[in-house]
């Protein structure tokens, strides 16, 4: 299975080096991917990178042993694949935009991407944002529109399928399921609302502060950079259902986050 | 009986070090972290020349025992090394130096944002797992 | 199997060497300069000790392709051999080696002490001995 030419090979060569290996997690991808979309949109990564063509993907893949090659991109069609893509089509039942659609939209094989890549990618980016601006509110704020870019677009995609949201309240609870287990592989544990506007978020096992733990001795114990992203995902989502808010955290014990979202009428 | 852990990045730096049942106080514990790192480095080049067939110094020196000690050795293909000293007749631990290194320092130094390369470990959820897992040794 | 033996004197000089299995031949300033090495590395693990009280040396070391097993006498003198990892009974064979020593090179009158052993016995003992330990 290991392309002998591949750098990582030389790693593999040693017997004694899986011990550091990363840990991946298929980044799957449901119904919802068989849109024709070729790079990983899936992962908030691409949001940020336009620019991140198929090609670059691909030879990301190949670096590592543990991506699963996608021999092509596109499955060709066959018979049982059509009345589920029937089903995906718009209420719309427009000529032309039935035509668009009813194309068989083929679905990519399954691509698997590293997880401790993400997260590693994801500690340098924050490290760079955070540098990049001497006052921390600023590099704050900079962090949340980044968030927001990514939130909105991504929540486009994975609401395809979905009908409109005829309450407030679904257009969150679209973010703790559908939206949260995309990104994290895991729901939000717990909401609470006082149905005037303001929602309560509770992830108890937050996958990016997982691995984080400070000095035994350190008396700034700070580490909001590094959940302002996803405040800010949250927000850009919520924006594209219509619905502007604002989204504060609060980080509890280790790794607990709960997130205030607070509709502006 | 377990004495003592070192861990060394590639420039030599200690880590982390961590002692139980040590009977000997030293006089100078940078010295002696120096000293050990070196004695190690000579080590390392010395069987390299002297092995019948070709070796890797990294993965190839095992361990050495003296009269009152025996030193596990594992270092890692990004020069980390992992150290332990025994008593003499403990069997070989690089299995579970192995084992330090991808459960506990990989998931909780490498994954930490807040760790800066180069600086010594105190992190209470890496410091946490070791001891415990030692203690059960000792 | 038994690759090479290595005599050191108290100094550390190397005063015997020699191949008894399919190793790289080096020059004679290599295996001098190897047998100094392995003296001083010998004397800093006795000062790495964890535990108060007198360590000796190293007395062995493993490693993927072969062990070392090192005796040190009360007089000073080290007989270190390089074998194959799972050779047994190293220490024996070292005693072994200990014995022809005191019998064919320091009762040889001809011999100065903790100068180069160049005894055709005591080579041809030790081949011997060394023979008979891997049947």
């Amino acid at each position: 299975m290991s392309d002998p030419s591949t750098p990582n090979n030389q790693m593999g060569g040693f017997k004694s080096n899986s011990a550091g290996t990363p840990h991946t997690t298929p980044l799957q991808t449901g119904p919802l991917t068989a849109l024709s979309s070729i790079s990983a949109t899936n992962s908030p990564v691409s949001g940020m990178h336009n620019n991140l063509s198929s090609n670059n993907l691909q030879s990301l893949d190949n670096n590592n042993n543990r991506f699963q090659q996608p021999q092509q991109y596109f499955q060709p069609q066959t018979p049982t694949q059509q009345p589920q893509q029937s089903q995906m089509q718009p209420s719309v039942s427009n000529n032309n935009l039935g035509s668009l659609t009813s194309q068989p939209i083929p679905t990519p094989q399954q691509r698997l991407i590293s997880s401790s890549c993400f997260e590693f990618f994801y500690i340098e980016m924050i490290d760079y944002i955070m540098k990049s601006s001497s006052d921390k509110t600023q590099a704050h704020k900079k962090l949340d529109k980044l968030g927001y870019k990514v939130g909105h677009r991504l929540v486009e995609r994975l609401s395809n399928e979905t009908p409109l949201f005829p309450e407030l309240l679904d257009a969150v609870k679209f973010i703790c399921k559908v939206f949260w287990t995309n990104i994290f592989k895991k729901t939000i544990d717990g909401l609470k609302t006082n149905h005037k506007g303001v929602f309560v978020l509770t992830d108890s096992k937050f996958q990016w502060l997982q691995h984080l733990s400070f000095d035994a001795t350190a008396n700034n114990k700070d580490c909001s950079e590094y959940v302002q992203f996803a405040a800010g995902l949250i927000k850009g989502a919520m924006s594209n259902f219509g619905f502007k808010c604002i989204v504060s955290f609060d980080i509890q014990q280790v790794s607990t986050c709960v997130f205030t979202i607070k509709i502006e009428s | 009986m377990i004495y003592n852990i070192y861990i060394f990045n590639k420039d030599g730096l200690c880590v982390y070090y961590e002692e139980w049942n040590k009977r000997k106080q030293s006089v100078n514990l940078a010295e002696d972290q120096k000293l050990l790192f070196g004695m190690l480095y000579s080590l390392k080049a010395f069987i390299s020349t002297s092995s019948p067939k070709p070796i890797d110094p990294k993965t190839g020196f095992h361990c050495f025992k003296t009269s009152t000690y025996k030193l596990h050795y594992y270092e890692t293909l990004s020069c980390i090394k992992f150290i332990i000293l025994t008593d003499p007749n403990t069997p070989d631990l690089r299995e579970d130096l192995k084992k330090i290194y991808s459960s506990i320092f990989v998931e909780y130094v490498v994954k930490n944002p807040i760790y800066q390369l180069k600086s010594t470990i105190k992190f209470y959820a890496f410091v946490n797992p070791i001891k415990p897992n030692f203690k059960q040794k000792t | 199997m038994i690759y090479s033996l290595y005599i050191l004197n108290k100094a550390g000089t190397l005063i015997y060497q020699n191949d008894y299995g399919p190793t790289e031949k080096l020059s004679h300033n290599s295996y001098i300069r190897l047998g100094s090495t392995f003296h001083s590395l010998h004397a800093i693990a006795s000062n790495l000790s964890p535990v108060s009280g007198s360590s000796s040396g190293i007395e062995l070391i493993e490693t993927d392709t072969f062990k070392l097993q090192c005796f040190q006498t009360h007089t000073g003198i080290k007989f270190y051999i390089i074998a194959d990892p799972n050779h047994p009974g190293l220490e024996e064979i070292l005693h072994g080696i200990y014995e022809l020593y005191t019998d064919y090179v320091l009762k040889n009158p001809f011999y100065e002490i903790e100068m180069q052993i160049r005894c055709d016995l005591f080579d041809y003992k030790l081949s011997r001995l060394l023979k008979l330990t891997t049947d």
